[in-house]
């Protein structure tokens, strides 16, 4: 009871004098700083909306045909789908591929470059893109 | 459950209209900034705050239902950004202890207050109030100041009913013990002219 009492007390008291106090004031320019910002953000939209290459409509066709490639050839029984059985290879055998990879015939030096000529050109695309993202979004 | 002249703009700025959102800041500009002002404390942050406040309120008025008020649902938005933006800066740390005080105690500071000036008296509690924690500070206001229902508050903050209740509970206290600590000295001091 007594506990109630001041409780209410508390309340009554509390709202009494927080009802007092003024409200704060933005400064006389805050309505045209929003306003600036919004059409700025509006204006980014419109001269630059990124999209991604391939819509999600491709990206579902193109995994139903590759999920069609791989799982139809197990499915037919007797016949294979793709009858590579019947088409003439023989050309492979005039290209000498073999010889050419052959890991004895690189130098190590050449080696060595090879494989830092290839990570240079990975490291600078993901450079680019950075750079180039940069220069689009912000 | 939207104010109809808010809706008259909200649905003027979804149809492409931006310009109408002019009269949406100016309407409740105050009202944000003020929310903010008194969670920061801090007059720059408040405004940077209270503006992308709005910036995010317009990007999303198309989600906007309007089953609740629109002002609810800008402090509710109010009420996080500046929330995180204090957790971002954390560097408030308001940890004053709560005293119990008896009835007849309350009554007393309440004598003592009238006759204070009534502005004198506003800048007072105003100071007192920022020294509430952040959290407590903003139930306070939205419920004294502004008015909110609980239902509302609940809304704009999303604490369970009894967390809310505990928390206002402990606000009012840890006010009232703070505008003790802060008007007893004063009094001395007004005493000790005369």
């Amino acid at each position: 009871m007594e506990e109630n009492k001041r409780n209410e007390k508390l309340d009554s008291f509390t709202k009494k004098y927080v009802k007092e106090i003024e409200v704060n004031k933005t400064t006389l320019n805050f309505t045209a700083s929003v306003m600036d910002k919004i059409i700025f953000e509006n204006s980014k939209e419109v001269v630059f909306q990124p999209k991604p290459l391939l819509s999600k409509k491709v990206w579902f066709a193109i995994s139903v045909a590759v999920i069609v490639l791989i799982l139809v050839p197990f499915q037919s029984s007797e016949k294979s789908f793709l009858t590579f059985s019947k088409l003439n290879m023989s050309f492979f055998n005039k290209v000498q591929l073999a010889d050419f990879l052959e890991v004895n015939t690189l130098s190590n030096t050449l080696f060595y470059a090879i494989f830092f000529f290839g990570l240079m050109v990975i490291a600078q695309i993901i450079f680019l893109k950075r750079h180039f993202d940069k220069s689009y979004f912000q | 459950m939207t104010n109809k002249n808010d809706q008259f703009y909200i649905n003027k700025v979804i149809n492409g209209d931006v310009n109408a959102f002019t009269q949406l800041v100016d309407d409740y500009k105050n009202m944000v900034y003020t929310l903010a002002f008194k969670m920061t404390k801090n007059r720059e942050e408040a405004e940077e705050v209270s503006q992308d406040t709005f910036i995010k309120a317009y990007r999303n008025l198309k989600n906007f239902k309007g089953d609740a008020k629109f002002s609810t649902w800008l402090y509710r938005i109010a009420y996080h950004t500046t929330l995180d933006n204090i957790k971002k800066n954390r560097k408030n740390n308001n940890n004053v202890a709560i005293n119990e005080v008896t009835y007849n105690q309350i009554s007393s500071l309440e004598t003592v207050l009238d006759k204070i000036e009534k502005k004198e008296r506003a800048e007072i509690i105003d100071k007192c109030l920022l020294k509430l924690p952040e959290e407590e500070r903003a139930v306070i206001w939205m419920f004294y100041y502004d008015e909110l229902s609980l239902k509302e508050i609940l809304d704009v903050t999303k604490y369970s009913e009894t967390n809310l209740k505990v928390k206002l509970y402990r606000a009012r206290k840890r006010l009232l013990t703070i505008v003790k600590e802060n008007v007893e000295p004063e009094i001395i001091k007004n005493y000790g002219r005369k």
